[in-house]
């Protein structure tokens, strides 16, 4: 039984397995694939391609077993219901970079004895009080733990253990987040302060980078090193809504207030993004300044701005959402200014066409002119559609104009297209 | 070689320098009163306001690592105790130590809101014409034959009687002050404005053209070569010749306001929700029969009310008596429930075109929510309903017998 299972799983891994034999050469190089031989040469492929060499260079050709092959062997002498014994061939397995097979017995072994601890750990579980749970379960698990107060817990066993066992940089990153969250809500005010200055470092440095993390990471370092007691001062009540609405939900009151109070730290980053989306602003009211003397530079400002605007939405998600939008509305505006001009050259051109008799070739030339505008256009609009995309929502109607317009202007092209071809 | 020491001198001094820079800047800041603070700040969350005070007051007077900021912690803990004299007292101590702006910002807010409302609860605002006696009263009735004119530092004021004319210039800059500094939080208004004050309604409608036929009052902005004129003209006495103390308390301050609005708003739209509410609001006291109408009106029917006073023109109004009562409602309730800074943005987003939702959530440095509008409108509802109730049960409570 036990027998059949492994051998379903492991078949697959097995099926595509080819000779690893060893070339030795003449001059003492060693390469290590799977060789033939030909008339006068000797040919062997590697993981980076073909190589060939004439047989007198070649002084032996070692036919060795690939790692697949020796684990199949060493399968075969193995008592299958011994969990040590499955242990030990998988512990061989990883060694020899056989991770599917070391995990495929990993899990074998936890059938057979399921608080094997070297299993578990080879599988990256975690060991959380009683049990082991796998690294998304563990962290699930992790997150209730910090809400519901459990810190030192956390901070002695379950995180360390988390950083250590995660498989990929994201969850290490997802890790690290915890801990520093840990630190502060515990009052470890100067501990979360490193964590979170290294977590911004290691959210930069990841691939892809993490900018927001990074970012709101970096930010809540300089809150924690600017209030080392860990006391903030609120100048409004958080969240914002909170006396306007007059909800149920739990509030802060302006005035001084602890770190470790989850709000607490939310409403000190979004008087951080407050402050970008002022300096945003700025930029926003310099671009609309310049836009219609100096649209380059106009562009320049937007994207300062849109900069701006990322960073507050990095601090609090959305925060600056609606901003981005008037950026984009206000791009949009000038583009229709930009296509309304084609649109009136277009209309001028075309109020000359029928008015007096042409010859076939100024006739032509006029079409392809014309033909010229609504290329024009239709690159704006398709910048506008392009644009009021991303924010379907606000934009609804600016996106509806474009393609409506865009519509209309595909089809006065194709009558003029089929004008000029009729003509030639 | 003495060189050479000059050199290596100079070297260790820039390590060392280096050294405690990294030290500062890189290293994570330890503070040795976090444990005591974030006690009190405990204390203070959970309400306990004296506990908070005498553990906040530890700190700041610990021998060996004094925690000036603590004084935050106290200030707050008197505050929230009602007690704004000497939270104010706690407040100037933290502003002494504060080095950042934010900080400085709150501290100075702080005081002052500490001294409003220990003004609050000494001193009621009272409408002009309830510090008149019945002489002075039948006194700002007359009407001379000569025009008289009383400047003061934004107007100038035009009417058949000195005495009025004086009091009403006195007045105007008192209902401008409140208008700028209190509801507009902060607005400047550096121009002038003439006030006429026509002896009875019959002049008054034949010099105020633009005024309504129900008006006792109007006002007017036009610029002409350049030339701005700011106008604004009253009613002296009402039908029964009697002196229209109305005029000093209501129809000033509103028509006044409408003039700062047009000022603000330029050639944007002020939607008329806004500018007929902050209108009534710059009134010197509260007509409670809009309170009471607004609450009777809006109970269970709150959004569909909000969306049409926010969109209504003054040509579509249905019934303008609850319309007004409404807005009236609504505004008050944004600029109760808003600080000033926040409803000072409110309108900023508004003139620049925003939607009520829209400059709400803007104000507020919040994310955009689709229920926001939903929200608002059952958070007006319950306060509309809560004010009407209010002043029913005190109307009761003044009729039961003791």
């Amino acid at each position: 039984m036990v027998r059949a299972a492994l051998s379903g799983c492991l078949i697959a891994a097995l099926a595509s397995v080819a000779a690893a034999d060893k070339l030795v050469l003449t001059d003492g190089r060693v390469f290590v694939g799977t060789v033939s031989v030909e008339e006068d040469t000797v040919q062997i492929s590697v993981p980076y391609g073909d190589l060939r060499f004439p047989k007198i260079d070649v002084e032996r050709i070692e036919i060795m077993d690939t790692p697949e092959q020796e684990f199949r062997k060493k399968l075969a002498d193995t008592a299958l219901s011994d969990p040590n014994a499955l242990y030990e061939l998988a512990q061989w397995a990883a060694g020899k970079g056989l991770s599917r097979q070391a995990g495929d017995l990993s899990g074998l072994i936890l059938k057979l004895k399921s608080d094997h601890v070297g299993a578990h750990k080879a599988l990256g579980h975690i060991h959380t009080g009683k049990s082991w749970l796998g690294f998304d379960a563990a962290m699930e698990q992790a997150r209730g733990k910090l809400e519901a107060g459990s810190y030192a817990v956390l901070l002695e066993e379950i995180l360390p253990a988390l950083k250590a066992a995660a498989p990929t940089r994201q969850q290490a990153l997802q890790a690290m987040n915890l801990l520093a969250d840990t630190q502060l809500r515990s009052g470890q005010f100067n501990r979360a302060e490193a964590t979170f200055g290294e977590l911004a470092e290691a959210a930069r440095k990841a691939e892809p980078p993490a900018v927001d993390l990074a970012t709101r990471s970096a930010m809540i370092a300089e809150i924690l090193h600017a209030n080392p007691d860990g006391m903030y001062i609120l100048r409004d009540a958080y969240p914002p809504a909170a006396p306007l609405l007059g909800t149920a939900r739990a509030h802060i009151m302006p005035g001084p207030a602890s770190l470790a109070t989850p709000l607490v730290l939310e409403a000190a980053l979004r008087d951080e993004a407050k402050k970008e989306i002022e300096a945003g602003r700025k930029f926003l009211d310099e671009a609309q300044k310049l836009a219609a003397t100096d649209p380059d530079s106009a562009n320049l400002k937007y994207a300062q701005a849109d900069q701006c605007f990322q960073r507050a939405d990095a601090m609090i998600p959305d925060i600056a959402r609606a901003h981005r939008v008037d950026i984009a509305r206000r791009k949009i505006a000038a583009m229709r200014k930009d296509a309304d001009a084609d649109a009136r050259d277009f209309d001028e051109q075309m109020a000359k066409l029928g008015v007096k008799d042409m010859a076939q070739q100024p006739y032509n030339t006029m079409l392809q002119r014309l033909i010229h505008h609504l290329d024009s256009t239709r690159d704006d609009l398709k910048r506008i559609i392009e644009l009021a995309q991303a924010y379907p929502k606000e934009l609804v109607l600016e996106l509806k104009w474009a393609e409506l317009d865009l519509t209309k202007i595909d089809n006065m092209r194709k009558i003029l297209v089929t004008e000029l071809d009729g003509r030639k | 070689m003495a060189g050479n020491k000059y050199y290596i001198a100079v070297f260790a001094l820039v390590v060392g320098a280096a050294a405690v820079g990294a030290a500062i800047f890189g290293s994570p800041s330890f503070c040795p009163t976090a444990d005591q603070v974030q006690q009190a700040l405990q204390s203070l969350q959970d309400g306990q306001y004296a506990q908070a005070e005498r553990e906040a007051l530890a700190v700041t007077g610990a021998t060996e690592e004094p925690n000036p900021r603590a004084w935050a912690i106290v200030a707050a803990a008197r505050q929230r105790s009602r007690n704004y004299p000497a939270a104010a007292a706690a407040y100037r101590q933290f502003l002494c130590e504060a080095d950042c702006p934010d900080a400085r910002e709150f501290a100075v807010e702080q005081i002052r809101l500490c001294t409003t409302s220990d003004q609050a609860l000494t001193a009621p605002p009272k409408a002009p014409s309830k510090r008149l006696d019945a002489a002075t009263l039948a006194d700002l009735a007359k009407v001379g034959d000569q025009t008289h004119a009383e400047s003061s530092e934004h107007f100038v004021v035009r009417a058949n009687n000195p005495k009025l004319a004086k009091l009403v210039a006195v007045e105007a800059e008192v209902a401008l002050d409140h208008i700028c500094r209190v509801i507009l939080a902060g607005q400047d208004f550096p121009h002038s404005v003439t006030i006429n004050v026509w002896p009875d309604t019959k002049t008054f409608h034949a010099n105020a053209s633009e005024a309504p036929e129900w008006a006792g009052g109007g006002f007017s902005y036009s610029s002409d070569k350049g030339l701005t004129t700011r106008r604004i003209d009253l009613t002296q006495r009402d039908a029964k010749g009697n002196f229209a103390a109305i005029m000093l308390d209501r129809v000033l301050p509103h028509e006044m306001c409408h003039l700062v609005l047009k000022e603000l708003f330029g050639d944007s739209h002020c939607p008329l929700f806004l500018n007929e509410g902050l209108a009534m609001m710059a009134e010197s006291e509260v007509e409670n029969s809009r309170v009471r109408l607004a609450g009777q009106t809006v109970a269970g029917k709150a959004l569909q009310r909000l969306e049409a006073i926010c969109l209504a023109q003054r040509y579509n109004v249905e019934q303008p008596i609850v319309f007004y009562a409404e807005s009236y409602s609504f505004v008050e309730f944004l600029h109760g429930r808003l600080t000033a800074r926040q409803f000072r943005d409110f309108l900023d987003n508004v003139q620049q075109g925003c939607t009520v939702a829209d400059a709400v959530q803007r104000c507020l440095y919040m994310p955009a929510a689709d229920s926001f509008t939903a929200d608002l409108a059952n958070a007006w509802e319950d306060h509309a309903i809560a004010q009407s109730q209010y002043l029913e049960a005190l109307a009761a409570a003044k009729t039961t017998p003791q």
